[in-house]
């Protein structure tokens, strides 16, 4: 047992070594290389970068566009991937062409850093992209929400952005208010995201506005409900809502709040 | 090609017209963009699926062998698996078995999964040369 153990600790750096090698693996198509890189892509994908020669001891390194087409499948525009791009590019040293990171004319000697640096930069570019694109859908969460709201009460008595007093004199802002008779109102609405400024935002206008002693119907929308913190806290001041939930039950919900 | 919503997005490299083709349909509906199912042929990259909840499948599909993040899989993880933000997008991925030979015959494999018919006669990419 003791020889087999002592063999078996003796395999480590050549276990080691397999897992080093094995990291990252290559492949030559048509007179370019293609590394695929242990880093991965939001999804899963490896981050690939591609080696062309240029002389004998003179390399192109890019990664061929593949960031930009990562942002594109996300959903992101130009507008969202340019400047995050460029960004990525200064940081790490590599250049950007609007369309791929890159460094031309690379040594030899430097390829192993020069592949690194190409590689990092186009993963982090599709990471800060990916969360972008979850900050837009904040924005989209209330818009859609808007909507909704609008479909059951018209456009007229939907309020975006809604200023209401607290018991304590302090103004809050909420994602919509539906009027009523006289534009009194008669509902407030606050989409809560799982963030927890989020959810504790949320709270603090809804117990400030449900003090009052005449208070509008208060209804939190949620955009993730399982995810949400603080649930049980925000349902006692204030009915909740999922802002995914079916159209019907969306009817149903708000024909109980107003 | 956009059909209630639904829309098709297709990407290749402009050398390797039969490599590294992805097909992704996505679908906008309540203002909110779901990524629905996406293949991935003959990727130049491997996939890892990473998540704890994925284990039962292959941790890592390695480059050149095609996969499908198919729409069963990743509906395992919830309604975020099919939003394309924080969350990974489309985490889940299988290989596709048999594998295709040909573009037509990933054509052939999009319209099996994403329900299109006469999907394989679209017309071919002609071969692109280097200096385009």
């Amino acid at each position: 047992m003791m020889i087999n153990f002592t063999t078996k600790r003796n395999l480590l750096p050549m276990i080691a070594d397999e897992v080093a090698k094995g990291l990252a693996t290559s492949e030559t198509i048509g007179g370019s290389a293609f590394i695929s890189t242990p880093l991965l892509y939001p999804g899963g994908t490896t981050v690939v970068v591609r080696m062309d020669q240029i002389t004998d001891d003179r390399f192109f390194v890019t990664d061929a566009g593949i960031a930009h087409r990562e942002a594109g499948f996300l959903g992101a525009g130009q507008r969202v991937f340019l400047p995050i791009a460029r960004e990525a590019a200064t940081r790490f040293g590599v250049r950007f062409d609007q369309d791929a990171f890159f460094e031309a004319h690379t040594d030899r000697e430097e390829l192993i850093a020069a592949v690194t640096a190409i590689a990092n930069a186009s993963r982090t570019a599709v990471e800060r992209i990916a969360y972008r694109l979850a900050e837009r859908t904040d924005a989209l969460a209330r818009e859609t929400m808007r909507e909704r709201l609008v479909a059951s009460f018209g456009k007229d008595r939907v309020k975006a952005r809604w200023e209401e007093r607290g018991d304590s004199l302090e103004e809050h802002e909420f994602s919509a208010a539906v009027l009523g008779a006289a534009a009194k109102v008669i509902a407030l609405f606050e989409v809560v995201t799982p963030s927890p400024q989020s959810a504790n935002a949320a709270v603090t206008k809804f117990v400030d506005v449900g003090d009052r002693q005449e208070r509008p119907d208060l209804v939190a929308v949620l955009s993730d409900r399982p995810k949400t913190p603080h649930l049980k806290i925000i349902g006692r001041s204030a009915k909740l809502i999922d802002l995914h939930a079916d159209p019907a039950t969306w009817e149903r919900s708000l024909r109980l709040v107003a | 090609m956009t059909i209630g919503g639904l829309r098709l997005r297709a990407n290749s490299p402009l050398e390797f017209y039969d490599r590294d083709i992805i097909v992704q349909l996505e679908l906008t509906k309540w203002a909110s963009r779901f990524h629905l199912v996406r293949l991935d042929f003959r990727p130049f990259g491997a996939h890892q699926n990473a998540r704890r909840e994925l284990r039962h499948l292959p941790r890592r599909i390695e480059p050149d062998v095609s996969h499908a993040h198919a729409f069963d899989e990743n509906a395992r993880l919830g309604l975020e698996a099919f939003r394309s933000i924080k969350i990974d997008n489309l985490p889940a991925a299988v290989p596709i078995d048999p594998p295709p030979r040909s573009v037509r015959d990933s054509f052939l494999i999009v319209g099996q999964f994403m329900n299109i018919t006469d999907c394989a006669d679209m017309p071919m990419p002609p071969w692109q040369g280097k200096l385009v």
